[in-house]
């Protein structure tokens, strides 16, 4: 507290010039290869594969910009956002403190911190299903549906990825330079686009007819946690 | 950082001005049936606790709000099981004499029922320590099947259509809202209180009472046998072990294993408290030996060797009849009377 008071006393004298904000709108749509992903809907991932997604969610958190080449970071306060792809466009926004800086960056999943911090809120909230209780934790990412390749009961397709110690890390950061055009007066507008076919093929070869049912952190886990971290680029 | 006369002065205002305005906030003392300040103390002589306060701080609404969802048998699916049913206070919060508990439609559980005793000092909870945090634990009973089965949304909407709960949770966090979190928080104020330190053992250890022959007989046995897992003063160090239990086929219960998915943890289970211990029969992850006699004689007898049975227990435990019989009478010891009928935690 006696540092905290003495810092706040020593920065008075030297808080001069008044910095505006700049607000960052984060806007993310989901496609599947060229075509835009609608839930419900028969989509086909690389492999040929077909499928169908009632729900695609996950978390971004930590998300700040920053200067290439600088380490002094501009961090969105309270950053957890549970995104819901079959609700279609998600967004949020917040704002920094300069208009120079060009690159994004976030987690892919929930801190370890708050996966280990009792009961949360929010985007956080277990309530929201993505916390497991058998073994306390966020799932970072979690595709539902169906697929006609599927030997799983009633062709389901089912990942929820999760594990955050460690050798268990799902825990992805992804780093992604803004174009020019994303800045547009006193503000920064950054469409994130995400492909979920990379959640299949973006590192690792996983294919549904392998794999349909995977709920559990491990070694698969890890494989789709690196393949869901190439799913970002700013359009 | 230079610290000056003239910082220290303002530092000095600085706080007389921040407790002014505390005791000037501060508002004459609610009604509340609890007549002492609930204050969470670490017994003379033990670790500090694992459970972070700063994130939860106690306070007697808080606590209140906690053991009222306790005890609420409507959170759950028919509205017949509360927490209390299967962690009644007479027996250390277990559902004494059951191997498993019970739930609702006629469900019981996998495990035996622990005993909620010093919760503060535990890292993980559960037989395997699969749950992080004790604000997160009491996710699993409301939610399984065979236990509360509700939704969580279902138990946010039950204890949000009560009026009583709506000003009990304004008194604990400043307004109505009920959400998971405050539920969560609010039943870990209460979770967290229920210390027992003050059984006979403990007052020995204080110089208040002294043990018996055959009681110290038993602390001399037990520290000598004993202790290296049920370590004092919570007489368990936490860990996850294979003490040569057979597998249950009826459950395939491979305990830590399930969790790390680790071979090396195969059969392991975390090291029960001795707290209390002479209450809270049935022993084991499965309850299967129904008197302390019987839970020494496994150590004595029954060690069955698998690749990760404990070193400690591998050549069995060498007890003989008289310290059998005198580590009973310490175990008894450790069973606190004023912590099993403290009004404080009491349903009524």
């Amino acid at each position: 507290m006696a540092v905290a008071i003495l810092s706040v006393v020593a920065c008075k004298k030297t808080k001069t010039e008044v910095i505006t904000d700049t607000a960052v709108n984060v806007t993310i749509t989901h496609k599947v290869g060229t075509s835009n992903f609608t839930a419900n809907t028969n989509l086909t991932n690389s492999f040929g594969e077909q499928y169908k997604l009632s729900k695609f969610q996950y978390y971004i958190s930590n998300v700040f910009l920053l200067k290439q080449g600088s380490n002094l970071l501009h961090p969105e306060t309270e950053s957890y956002h549970l995104v819901k792809a079959e609700n279609g466009n998600n967004s949020f926004s917040f704002n920094v403190k300069d208009k120079t800086l060009n690159q994004i960056k976030f987690l892919v999943g929930v801190d370890s911190t708050r996966n280990v911090s009792g009961a949360q809120t929010g985007a956080l909230d277990p309530l929201n299903g993505m916390f497991w209780t058998w073994s306390s934790g966020y799932i970072m990412a979690k595709m539902e549906g169906t697929s006609p390749i599927s030997n799983a009961v009633s062709n389901l397709v089912t990942y929820h990825i999760g594990g955050f110690t460690g050798a268990n890390s799902t825990l992805r950061w992804v780093t992604l330079n803004i174009p020019p055009a994303a800045y547009v007066d006193n503000k920064i507008n950054i469409n994130l686009q995400c492909d979920i076919n990379k959640f299949f093929d973006g590192v690792h070869a996983m294919k549904i007819v392998d794999e349909p049912i995977m709920m559990n952190h491990g070694a698969d886990a890890k494989k789709y946690a690196d393949n869901y971290a190439t799913m970002f680029t700013i359009q | 950082m230079k610290v000056s006369v003239k910082n220290i002065v303002i530092l000095i205002i600085t706080n007389l001005l921040v407790v002014s305005v505390f005791l000037a906030c501060k508002k004459k003392p609610n009604k509340s049936t609890v007549a002492q300040k609930i204050e969470f103390v670490v017994p003379a002589g033990w670790p500090q606790p694992a459970y972070n306060f700063a994130l939860n701080p106690l306070t007697n609404e808080g606590f209140l709000l906690g053991k009222k969802l306790f005890y609420d048998p409507r959170l759950s699916s028919d509205g017949s099981v509360s927490c209390g049913n299967c962690h009644q206070q007479f027996a250390s919060f277990v559902q004494f004499d059951h191997d498993f508990a019970h739930g609702v439609n006629g469900g019981h559980t996998t495990r035996n029922a622990q005993p909620l005793v010093n919760l503060a000092w535990h890292n993980s909870f559960m037989w395997d320590g699969g749950i992080n945090n004790l604000e997160v634990q009491p996710i699993a009973p409301f939610t399984h099947p065979n236990e509360m089965n509700l939704t969580l949304e279902q138990l946010v909407q039950k204890v949000n259509s009560d009026a009583t709960y709506k000003q009990m949770f304004k008194s604990a966090f400043s307004d109505e809202t009920v959400n998971t979190q405050r539920i969560l928080k609010a039943l870990s104020q209460f979770m967290v209180m229920l210390t027992s330190s003050n059984s006979k053992y403990d007052k020995v250890k204080r110089g208040e009472a002294s043990f018996s022959i055959l009681e110290q007989l038993g602390y001399n046995a037990f520290v000598s046998k004993c202790s290296n897992c049920h370590t004092e003063p919570l007489f368990t160090d936490l860990s996850f072990r294979n003490i040569g239990l057979t597998l249950n086929p009826g459950l395939n219960d491979k305990g830590r294993m399930g969790i790390t998915f680790n071979r090396q943890d195969s059969l392991k289970f975390k090291v029960p408290t001795l707290r209390n211990a002479g209450l809270t029969y049935p022993y084991t992850h499965d309850g299967r030996y129904y008197s302390l006699e019987r839970m020494i004689d496994h150590y004595r007898n029954d060690v069955v060797l698998d690749f990760s049975t404990d070193e400690i227990v591998r050549n069995k435990i060498s007890i003989t009849d008289t310290e059998k019989a005198a580590l009973v009478a310490f175990i008894h010891t450790l069973t606190d009377s004023t912590f099993t009928k403290n009004p404080l935690f009491s349903e009524r």
